[in-house]
This record gives structure tokens, C-alpha cells and sequence, in this order.
């Protein structure tokens, strides 16, 4: 029982992702307090202002973004009025303007009419930024994938930006993007608008990582557990997390992928998987979640392919090691045909057959046509290539099980010479 | 649906697969005539619950993926963060993930990218079902709400899943699970779209841009997660977790296969002969199970009483009598039987055995399974050498006068002088393959042909006393209907045209065994014209 309801509360935490990046709310130097003390100035000043939030992917941008305004939200709340637009959807100039006006609507329980041309929401969109202007009102645009607003002629942005520069007017504008040179790809007049803040979401140190995984993992006293059990269970977390093996693993984990996200998703998985007897977290979860998190999918592949598909694969290696610029289908048979008469191995098949297990290949990505201008071609025409790496067939072809000793003869033979 | 052993699938999925649907009993994944399990939010009630010990024995060979999908998915009421499920076609990743569902009793939503082949339509499908509205006749078949671009989805999406949620709290008592579960299939088909890349990018953030908590979304896929890394930041890896479904192992292939059978004691036996042989060619359980359905009638035959148990020695002699037949299957695809008549039947049997006996271990489908009119045959015949021979050869080899002896002669002739262009030409073909030609061409290669033939049948009738009345003058007629036929059934295929000449050319598209068996079946003498190293 006392476990179930753990389980419930670790798997909301970690699927929140306000609450995961709550835990940098308190430090000084965060990114949070920085957009806070900036929006917040901003709003007291009367002034316009414009940032741009650059990291990776996973990162936390939006997610402090939507902390930040939460906060304020509750401190002033009729002081702001948010504008969430998403570059993925609303780069379409027109399609922006029509969701801003639409936004703008809702937030002031206006009607929204959707005849309205994109002029007309322009100018419903500037009116809006003077009306707001004179009554203290300040307006926060959110532009998530900036980049991707960037592209085209950036119409939105301009008439933004303009509009904040000269109505009367109290806006915020935020940018997030997962690209660290979104500003460079703004034109000049719209760049001599935005003013070059920017803030860095940089993976986070130990510390932080630690902290975070404290905020995490610990069990509160007060939710209607078993204080002993939730006692317990904090114990065990905090060994573990001194637990030197840990710290490997965790190293592991962070070492190609350094964001939130990442770690989020590894943690996840440990405790998706916690024993609901024992109700407590091991060791041994979190380095199933590594294995799992760390998986290669397409050496897995090449140990469920069949023979005559490794056969395949291994005389298009060959053909790319004797360096033939470009083959298809039939060179491949060639080959084929010459290695059976050569070793006289028993898997020698018609060129149907062959056809078929060609296509399965295409199928699972493992080869692929050279370029899609061939198209008029049949398929044992076309020119294909291996979409593996030597590396990862030689692995493959290794830990298949059922993998005749004649193919990895012939590998060995073509790379080890 | 009855609590049949039968994996579920859903017919409109299926139907657009090419290799899917064959009635048969053998094979245990015929589709059951059972609607799309859509997520009424009332209830799943219709759908009998499988408790966890079913659930694992319908699906062999998949625990470890269930018991993982299961923790993953989580207790009741509890957010999750989106699974990406892959794996190669045919390995049971939607079964697993519907009868999990069904196990389950949760609410989901189900949309196929391969039904659902536009956007519109997969934005459409999953309003429908999250609004609980059928197309029906009464409301002209259209959807609830409209939906076209991507950004009217998402609001619309939102809308849905809180009214959704809200009708949910209001009519059930007690259970309050509030969890809505998006399951797209076949995304992979996504990057082909137009667009496609925005869209999948789109649908990978749905949680994101949501901002619903009570959404879990489960992806599935053919193509590996790599395939969907794009060039700004891969809008997977954050927050998702990969969860591989591997091909089956030799074992579970053999359990699978057997689910369905009359006698399973007797199919054991003989997937312990079959099994291991063909699937060195393949392991997918289609082609595996459409392979052995032949055959494994092939080794009844010998059994007098079908739900007998073999000893061992009835399964040798079983497997004698199965043994030539093993090999023909194994270089034969999807053998679609025709349907003759029986004495056509009872001929070809006869002719089999002899041929059993001589090909042995060669290819023995020397037979055209293709009906085709005679002129016909002799259009696909000069198409093919067109293609094969150059344009210089023609003269040499094909005199209207007929005469093969002079055609030899000349050949040898001409094959002497240039032996390293025979090789560059058969290197080309490989890498090239089959020239072009004009019609003009085609149109003299094929009278020259049939003058000939006519030569020889004549000749062959003066004989025999009984004068001609024309019977193969209509080799001549309707040539260019013939011709459109074969076009339009691809042995020949039109390529661009030649900018000096202006006029079409043409390529023939057969390779050579099919064209060596339309020779076979008119008895001209193809070797002989064929341009060879």
C-alpha cells in the first residue's frame, strides 16, 4: 500500500516538469531568479524588453519560463497577460498573428472572430499593446523555437518588435530556442530591435545534479505514510547516492547526455521499475535503467536478421572495401554467387529469394538507395548502400547466434588485412 | 471478440497491408472481424478482461516486453512519461500494446499512420474517438470537428481531452482513473508525408505542448529511433524511452506457429524439420507461416489418419516424402496457387515428378504461370532482346528470310573480334540494366521473328499435307494494343525520349529467366539471339 502510493508520488514528480526544476528555485545565481528579476523589473519600470533563452534540448528553457510566470502570476495578477505562441505550429506569419489576436481575446474575455484578415489582427494586436501600455498592463509574449520564427521574412517578428518600440506599450518578448546562434539568424532591422540578452542553460554540475536528485527522491514526512517507512526509504536513497558505483553510473549516463531531461527520463525508469514488496529503491534499478537507456538498437537488429540477409550485408561491405563507388542489387548477387562458388556454402539461394531478403534489409534501414533519382529504375537497379558502419556489423555478426563461421571469415578477411 | 487464442489486430489497419489477410486456419494471425478498440470513455466493457497469465500466453516470447510496457505504463491514475515502441515489421508490437490495453482496462485512443494517411485524417481520427463520435450515415460521415493544420489540433486536442476528462469524473463512481492514452502506429510512414517532419516533430512534443498531465502517449514504430534524429536537436531524446521489441527466437517462432493447429503434436514435428532450414532465409512469421502452409498439407499427405501422433518412424518416412519438395519451396516466394481444373492437375503432377527427379536441387519453376496471348509472347520475346543485344548485332542476327545456320555463323564470327567489350557490355548490364530502344525497332525485330515462325510453321503444315489458311496472320494485328498491354502491366516500361529523334523509347523490364520461359513456351530459340559473353 505505503508503496503503491510512493510509486504514484515518485512517477508525478518526475513526469512534472515544474516540480523537477523547482529545485533551482532557491539559488541566486539560477537562470530562474535571473528571468524573474527581469520580468519583474521590467514590469515595475513600464519598459519593453526582450530576451532570448539558448540550450539544449531538454534543458529546462521552457519550464522555467512557465515558473517564472506561475510566481508571478500569483504576486501580480492583473499586471500581466501571457501570449504563448510555438514556432513549430505558428510560423506561418498569418497563422501568428491570427493566434495572437485569439489569445489576447480570451485573456480579456473579448469576442474572437475568426473572418478577422491577418490586418486586421495586426492592427487588433497593436491597438491592444497601446491599451494595455496606458493601463499598466504588461504583456508577455513567449515565442518557444524561436529559430524557427526566424526563417521567411520574420514579418511577425518585425511587427513585433516595432510595435514595442514605438506604441506605448509594456511587453516582454522571451525567446526560447534550442539553437545557441538564434540571434545571428535575425535580420538587421529586427535585430537592432531585440535588445542581446541572453541567457545560457548550461547541464548542470554535480552539485546541482546531486540537489536535484535529493529534491526528487526523498519522500515527504507528512503525505499519509508510514513514517518508518518513509524513513526507510529515505535511508536507502542516501546511500545509494553515496554509493561510489552510483556515481559511475551516473557519470555514465550524463556523459553524451549532460540536460535535465535525460537525467529525468533515467531516473524514471529506475523507479518504474521499484520492487512494490521490499517498497524500496536499490541499486540494481538504476542500473537496469542504464543498460536500457544506453541500448544500441542497431546491433540488436543485425542479431535477429537472418543468414542469407548477413550474407547480404556482408558482401556489400566487401564491395564497398574494394572500393567500388557504386553497386546495386546485381553487383551484389555477383558476389554472392562468386563467394558460394568459391567456399561452396550451403545457404546458396535463387535470386528471388535473394530479391526478397534485399527488400527486408530496405525495410529495416539497414542499407539504403544511394539517392531518390533512380526512381524509374527497378529495384535491383538501383544503387544502394550500407546505412551501418563496419564497426557495428563486425559486432553483429558476432553476437549473432546463429551466424555461420564462413561470414566472419570473409569480414575479417576484408578489414583485418 | 471472443476469448479466441487469435492476436488482435484491426481489419482497418490490415486491409491496406499487401501481404496481410489470408483466411487460412494455420496461419495464426488471420484477423477477427472485430471493430477498432477505440476508447469509448465510458467504458472498455465490451472487450472480455484478460487477466495477466493470458495475457502473457497469447503473446509468446514477448514477457520480458509486457512486464516491462506494464511497469512503464504504471499503476492507475499515474502520469507517465511517452515509450516509443520499435522493432521489425511483423513482431507483434501492436498486438502487445492493444492487448496490454485490454488487460488493462484503460482509456486509450488508437490511430494507425498507415489508415490515417494524411494529416487531416490522423488529426480527425483521434478528435473522433476522444469525442466518442461515429461516422455514420445520419451525420453524412463527417467528422466531429475539422481539423487541418497542426496548430488547430493541438487547441482542439486540448479541448477534447478535458472534456473527455470532465465526462469521465461526472458518469463513472469510484474509479476515477483520469489517464487518456494516445497510441499512434506506424509513425514512421509520418516522414513520408508532406510536411512530415514538422508534423512528427509536432506529435514526439504533444506532452509538451499540451501542458495536460493526464495524457500518456505510447508510439509505435518499424524504424529505429535513430530515424527520427533531425538536424535541430532530436526532438525525442528528452523525454522518452525507447523500448525495443526484437525479433523472436527460433523457440517462440516454433510456439507461435503452432497456436491454431488441429494436431499441434504433428506440426511440432514438422517445424522441427522445416523451421530451422527456411528460417536461414527469413524470420518473419508471415512469410514463414504463408511458406509452410503448402508444405505442411504436402506432409500430411502420406499420413492416413491426420490427428495421429508420429512415431519415430512415421516421421521418417514423413520426411522422406517431404524432403524433395523442401528445396523447390525454399527458392520459391509466395507461391499464389492458381486455381485449374483438375485434369490440368493430375497433367502437371505427372509432369512435376519427371522434373522433380532431373532439376534436383535447381530451380524447378520452369512453367509460366502467366496467360498471355501469342502475339504477346513474341512482343515480350523482341522487347527483351532489343534490350539485351545493341542495335549494330540486329542486322547480323536477324534475317527475314530466316535461316538459323547463318545466324550462327555470323555470331561466332562477331564474338571473336571483341572479347573485352563483352565484358565492359556485361559489367554495364549489371549496373545499368536493359537498354533503350525505339519502337521502330521493336516493331522490326518482332516481324522478322514472326516471319519467321510462320516460315517454319508453314513449313511444318505443307508437310503434313493440309494447307494454311492464315492461322498465324494474326500475329500481326493489334501489335500496339498488345504492346500498351505489356506496359501497362510493366514487362515493358516507356523511358524518356530521345531529344534528337523525338520519338518514345522504350526498356524491357524482364530479367532473363522469365523471358527464357515465354521462349520455352512458343519454342523459339532464345539462346541463340542473345548477345553473350
Amino acid at each position: 500500500m505505503d508503496a503503491e502510493k510512493a510509486l504514484a508520488l515518485l512517477r508525478s514528480r518526475l513526469c512534472d516538469p515544474n516540480y523537477v526544476h523547482a529545485t533551482f528555485k532557491s539559488s541566486e545565481e539560477s537562470n530562474y531568479c535571473k528571468l524573474k528579476v527581469l520580468i519583474m523589473n521590467s514590469i515595475s519600470d513600464a519598459c519593453n524588453n526582450s530576451i532570448l533563452l539558448l540550450g539544449p534540448r531538454g534543458s529546462g528553457k521552457v519550464a522555467i519560463v512557465d515558473l517564472v510566470l506561475e510566481d508571478l502570476k500569483t504576486q501580480l495578477p492583473d499586471s500581466i497577460s501571457v501570449i504563448r505562441l510555438n514556432g513549430l505550429l505558428h510560423s506561418d506569419d498569418n497563422f501568428a498573428l491570427k493566434e495572437i489576436a485569439r489569445q489576447l481575446c480570451l485573456d480579456h474575455q473579448l469576442l474572437f472572430s475568426k473572418m478577422a484578415s491577418s490586418d486586421d489582427n495586426a492592427g487588433f494586436m497593436i491597438d491592444m499593446l497601446k491599451e494595455c501600455g496606458l493601463s499598466h498592463k504588461s504583456i508577455i509574449f513567449v515565442l518557444d523555437e524561436f529559430d524557427l520564427f526566424a526563417q521567411g521574412k520574420q514579418r511577425l517578428l518585425y511587427s513585433l518588435l516595432d510595435a514595442m518600440q514605438t506604441v506605448t506599450s509594456q511587453a516582454v518578448v522571451i525567446g526560447v530556442s534550442c539553437r545557441l546562434d538564434a540571434d545571428k539568424l535575425l535580420e538587421k532591422r529586427v535585430r537592432s530591435r531585440f535588445s542581446h540578452r541572453k541567457l545560457l542553460f548550461v547541464p548542470p554540475s554535480r552539485e546541482d545534479v546531486r540537489r536535484l536528485l535529493e529534491h526528487i527522491l526523498y519522500l515527504p514526512k507528512d503525505i499519509g505514510l508510514l513514517s518508518e517507512y518513509v524513513a526507510e526509504f529515505n535511508s536507502k536513497i542516501q546511500d545509494i547516492l553515496n554509493d561510489k558505483k552510483f556515481q559511475e553510473i551516473l557519470d555514465s549516463v550524463l556523459i553524451f547526455n549532460g540536460t535535465i531531461s535525460n537525467l529525468v527520463q533515467f531516473i524514471f525508469r529506475a523507479v518504474a521499475s521499484l520492487n512494490l514488496e521490499s517498497g524500496l529503491l536499490s541499486l540494481e534499478n538504476f542500473k537496469d535503467s542504464q543498460i536500457c537507456c544506453q541500448r544500441q538498437p542497431k546491433t540488436h537488429i543485425l542479431q535477429d536478421v537472418s543468414i542469407l540477409e548477413l550474407y547480404i550485408l556482408v558482401c556489400m561491405n566487401r564491395l564497398e572495401c574494394k572500393e567500388q563507388n557504386s553497386y546495386n542489387f546485381n553487383s551484389v548477387m555477383k558476389e554472392y554467387k562468386a563467394i558460394h562458388e568459391a567456399y561452396k556454402t550451403s545457404d546458396n539461394y535463387g535470386d528471388t529469394v535473394c530479391l526478397r531478403a534485399f527488400e527486408h534489409l530496405l525495410e529495416r534501414e539497414l542499407i539504403g538507395f544511394v539517392d531518390n533519382k533512380g526512381r524509374n529504375l527497378s529495384i535491383e537497379l538501383q544503387p544502394v548502400k550500407l546505412l551501418i558502419s563496419p564497426h557495428e556489423l563486425y559486432l553483429g555478426l558476432k553476437s549473432s547466434s546463429s551466424c555461420p563461421a564462413i561470414l566472419q571469415k570473409l569480414f575479417d578477411h576484408e578489414s583485418f588485412r | 471478440m471472443t476469448a479466441e487464442g487469435m492476436i488482435l489486430r484491426t481489419p482497418t489497419r490490415r486491409i491496406t497491408r499487401s501481404s496481410a489477410v489470408t483466411p487460412s486456419k494455420t496461419s495464426p494471425l488471420s484477423p477477427p472481424s472485430v471493430p477498432c478498440p477505440a476508447a469509448e470513455p465510458s467504458s472498455s466493457g465490451d472487450r472480455d478482461p484478460l487477466s495477466l497469465d493470458e495475457l502473457l500466453s497469447l503473446l509468446p516470447g514477448r514477457k520480458p516486453q509486457i512486464l516491462e510496457l506494464l511497469r512503464l505504463i504504471g499503476p492507475s491514475n499515474s502520469p507517465m512519461l511517452p515509450v516509443l515502441l520499435y522493432g521489425g515489421p511483423w513482431t507483434g508490437k501492436t498486438a502487445t500494446v492493444l492487448r496490454v490495453f485490454q488487460h488493462l482496462r484503460r482509456r486509450f485512443v488508437y490511430a494507425s499512420c498507415r489508415s490515417c494517411y494524411c494529416p487531416r485524417i490522423l488529426f480527425e481520427t483521434v478528435l473522433d474517438q476522444l469525442l466518442c463520435h461515429k461516422r455514420r450515415r445520419e451525420n453524412g460521415y463527417w467528422s466531429a470537428k475539422r481539423c487541418d493544420k497542426p496548430a488547430n489540433f493541438v487547441d482542439l486536442l486540448r479541448d477534447a481531452l478535458i472534456q473527455a476528462t470532465s465526462a469521465q469524473k461526472s458518469c463513472s463512481s469510484g474509479e476515477n482513473d483520469q489517464m487518456i492514452y494516445l497510441i499512434f502506429d506506424n509513425v514512421e510512414l509520418i516522414r513520408s508525408w508532406d510536411k512530415g517532419s514538422l508534423i512528427l516533430q509536432m506529435l514526439f512534443r504533444i506532452p509538451d505542448l499540451l501542458k495536460v498531465r493526464n495524457v500518456g502517449l505510447i508510439y509505435i514504430s518499424c524504424a529505429l529511433p535513430d530515424a527520427y534524429y533531425s538536424m535541430v536537436g532530436s526532438s525525442l531524446e528528452p523525454s522518452y524511452i525507447y523500448f525495443p521489441d526484437y525479433n523472436y527466437s527460433l523457440d517462440d517462432i516454433h510456439n507461435i506457429l503452432i497456436r491454431n493447429q488441429v494436431n499441434p503434436k504433428l506440426y511440432s514435428c514438422f517445424l522441427s524439420v522445416v523451421l530451422k532450414p527456411f528460417s536461414r532465409i527469413t524470420r518473419r512469421i508471415d512469410e514463414l507461416a504463408i511458406a509452410f502452409k503448402p508444405l505442411f498439407k504436402k506432409y500430411c499427405e502420406a499420413l492416413t489418419d491426420p490427428r495421429l501422433i508420429p512415431d519415430e518412424a512415421a516421421k521418417r518416412r514423413l520426411f522422406d516424402h517431404l524432403q524433395p519438395h523442401l528445396t523447390i519451396s525454399m527458392n520459391e516466394i509466395f507461391n499464389v496457387p492458381s486455381w485449374s481444373s483438375s485434369e490440368i492437375d493430375k497433367e502437371r503432377s505427372i509432369n512435376q515428378r519427371g522434373k522433380l527427379r532431373n532439376l534436383s536441387g535447381k530451380e524447378a519453376s520452369g512453367e509460366l504461370d502467366i496467360h498471355m496471348s501469342l502475339s504477346a509472347k513474341y512482343l515480350l520475346i523482341s522487347a527483351f532482346l532489343a534490350s539485351r543485344n545493341p542495335a549494330t548485332l540486329d542486322g547480323a542476327l536477324f534475317d527475314s528470310t530466316g535461316g538459323s545456320d547463318n545466324n550462327r555463323k555470323r555470331k561466332r564470327k562477331s564474338f571473336q573480334t571483341s572479347m573485352d567489350k563483352q565484358d565492359n557490355l556485361a559489367e554495364e548490364i549489371l549496373i545499368k540494366g536493359p537498354g533503350t530502344f525505339p519502337l521502330e525497332r521493336l516493331l522490326v525485330i518482332f516481324q522478322c521473328i514472326t516471319s519467321t515462325v510462320e516460315y517454319e510453321a508453314e513449313e511444318v503444315q505443307l508437310e503434313n499435307g493440309e494447307p494454311t489458311e492464315g492461322s498465324h496472320a494474326h500475329l500481326m494485328s493489334d501489335v500496339l494494343l498488345q504492346l500498351s498491354t505489356l506496359c501497362n502491366a510493366n514487362f515493358i516500361c516507356k523511358s524518356n525520349s530521345c531529344p534528337l529523334e523525338g520519338s518514345r523509347r522504350y526498356r524491357s523490364m524482364i530479367d532473363e529467366d522469365m523471358a527464357f520461359k515465354v521462349a520455352r513456351r512458343v519454342n523459339f530459340p532464345l539462346s541463340k539471339y542473345i548477345y553473350r559473353r
